[in-house]
């Protein structure tokens, strides 16, 4: 692999990581609060992008706009999602909570696909093209068939770098939120002990629903940056991302936000490379993050930043 | 309005088919400070933690200030003034002391008074204010009991309630959690005290209850506890 190859599959490598964080890190925050599965996470990522969708193509409302709607929307859906299918059941057995998730995903997917019908749909015109674009570092100019096009040299598409920045952005965000603001100090609370810190007079329920918001805001995010990148929505879209940015948070160490955010990371950087090494390996790129999960499983299920419990007695 | 800050009416809790409070009443008067003391499984936490709100009575009455708050879920009952500090500390293991502290006057947006608060409670455990960036989960067991008094006094309630503060802290600490919690009365705050230490929770209250099984055998003025021969030799060891 040459050096601007290498380049090339870094970046993307750090980008496609990038969205597995996003959605790893709703996976990581709800289950540290609950200590459940929500499996229902990749379907908010599929829903937040047809609000995008249909924002733009139906309403017509400036793209910039589809996307300050898309991530309130999925943000919104979160909430509702736990006050309507995992508050009532807050105290039965955690099994019960784990159908629940599985069943909120199914019911979420028929919708979209009564919804918005099974047949794929292309993203392609609804965002400005320039994000489709390349940035060219290097190469030299050549008149080909008529055309001056820029031979070799490193090309990264824009929605590479803007994908990067946003994502460090939101993370930079969401790091204030947990751990300068009041609100995200009960957050650590609740996940820490739900009994005592309602004795400090916190709304647990406003918590726990704040927390989905906000998770589900970050997969909403990654939703749209991701149909960017791959412009085909369809109901099951967010199935494949999920369950790996779910391997993600487990290889972090499910709980750990910060975890999260490496274990994407390492799971993108990884998917690429392997791909970009060993090009005959192409089509197990998707086996791959299950490869992971069963190693991290085997040899350290608390995954890389996997917290001891501390415990006094 | 009464005299009594809190008044339990033939209060029943059970955890599944076990019976641990079979009917018990009692009054806390303002301004004082009132002691439960009783055996070791005797229904003492289950009694402050259905007043907080963590437990459903199936039956009877709680009433602050001539209002039922049984039922109410337990922020709210915070919110009206009520302050427990659990049984087994339950500090936040990974907040800093800080942080614990600060969760204490979650509800109350009165940025002075939560200085003001603040200081009284570094001046009651200075040790507090030393190890203030340090993670709760961190602190030495006796320390953590000193944090879990002072984040239950940081909500400024008008009735706290404390469940063996003096549990695992040295003699002399105990002492000094004592004088805090007469100081705190002075100012005002009502106290519902449960002990394991019967004599020293009867010197500093004014009126006692004994708990036995689910039900209160006994109720007199701390004095009058104090000198029953009963008393004497189960709680008192004399
Ligand atoms: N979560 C629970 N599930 C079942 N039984 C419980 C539970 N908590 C307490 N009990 C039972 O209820 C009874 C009263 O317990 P409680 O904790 O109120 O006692 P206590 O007076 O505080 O005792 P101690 O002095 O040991 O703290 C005991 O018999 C106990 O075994
Ligand atoms: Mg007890």
């Amino acid at each position: 692999m040459s050096f601007n190859n290498f380049i090339q599959n870094l970046l993307n490598g750090i980008s496609i990581g990038s969205l597995y964080a996003l959605i790893a890190v709703g996976y990581t925050m709800v289950y540290g609060i609950l200590k459940l599965i929500n499996f229902a996470h990749g379907d908010v990522f599929m829903m937040a992008v047809y609000f995008c969708f249909y924002a733009v193509t139906l309403f017509t409302v400036p793209w910039w706009l589809s996307v300050i709607i898309a991530v309130a929307g999925a943000a919104l859906l979160g909430f509702l999602i736990d006050r309507v299918a995992y508050k009532p059941i807050r105290n039965a057995p955690r099994i019960s909570a784990l159908i629940t998730a599985i069943g909120v995903s199914f019911f979420l997917e028929s919708l979209a696909v009564v919804l918005f019908s099974g047949v794929a749909k292309s993203f392609r015109k609804v965002f400005p093209s320039f994000l489709g674009e390349m940035i060219i570092i290097g190469g030299e100019e050549q008149v080909k068939y008529g055309q001056n096009v820029i031979v070799g040299g490193t090309r990264i598409p824009v929605i590479t770098i803007i994908t990067i920045i946003t994502t460090a952005a939101v993370l930079l965000i969401l790091w204030r939120i947990v751990y300068h603001t009041k609100q995200g100090m009960a957050m650590r609370a609740v996940s820490m002990d739900i009994p005592t810190t309602s004795l400090m007079g916190v709304n647990v329920n406003n918590i726990i629903g704040m927390t989905f918001a906000l998770g589900s805001a970050l997969a909403g995010i990654g939703g749209i940056l991701w149909a960017i990148r791959y412009p085909q929505l369809w109901p099951y879209m967010g199935f494949l991302p999920g369950i790996k940015a779910f391997i993600a948070a487990i290889l972090g160490g499910i709980g750990s936000i910060f975890g999260a955010v490496v274990g994407g990371l390492i799971l993108g950087v990884l998917e690429i490379m392997i791909v970009g090494f060993f090009p005959s390996l192409a089509g197990y790129k998707d086996a791959f993050a299950f490869l992971i999960l069963i190693v991290v499983l085997s040899v350290k299920p608390s995954g890389l930043m996997g917290q001891k419990e501390i415990k006094k007695v | 309005m009464s005299a009594n800050i809190l008044e339990i009416k033939d209060l029943h809790v059970n955890y599944g088919a076990i019976k641990a409070l079979k009917g018990i009443s009692l009054k806390v008067p303002k301004g004082e400070i009132i002691t439960i003391i009783g055996a070791n499984g005797a229904g003492k936490t289950t009694t402050v933690s259905t007043i907080a709100g963590l437990l459903k009575p199936i039956k009877g009455e709680i009433l602050f200030n001539d209002k039922k708050i049984n039922g109410l879920p337990s922020h709210e009952i915070n919110h009206l003034g009520i302050s427990l500090s659990p049984e087994g500390r339950r500090i936040f293991p990974e907040l800093t002391v800080l942080e614990n502290l600060n969760m204490g006057s979650y509800s109350s947006k009165d940025k002075a008074k939560i200085k003001g608060d603040l200081e009284i409670v570094f001046n009651l455990f200075p040790r507090l204010k030393e190890r203030m960036k340090q993670l709760g989960g961190t602190l030495s067991g006796g320390e953590q009991q000193m944090l879990a008094i002072g984040r239950a006094m940081m909500s400024s309630p008008s009735l706290l309630m404390l469940d063996e503060p003096s549990l695992g802290l040295a003699p002399i600490l105990v002492d000094e959690v004592f004088d805090s919690i007469e100081e705190l009365n002075k100012k005002g705050v009502t106290i519902l005290l449960i002990e394991q230490n019967a004599a020293k929770a009867l010197q500093i209250s004014s009126h006692g209850y004994v708990l036995e099984t689910g039900n209160i055998t006994l109720s007199d003025s701390s004095d009058k506890l104090l000198s029953n021969s009963k008393v004497k030799e189960a709680f008192l060891g004399v």
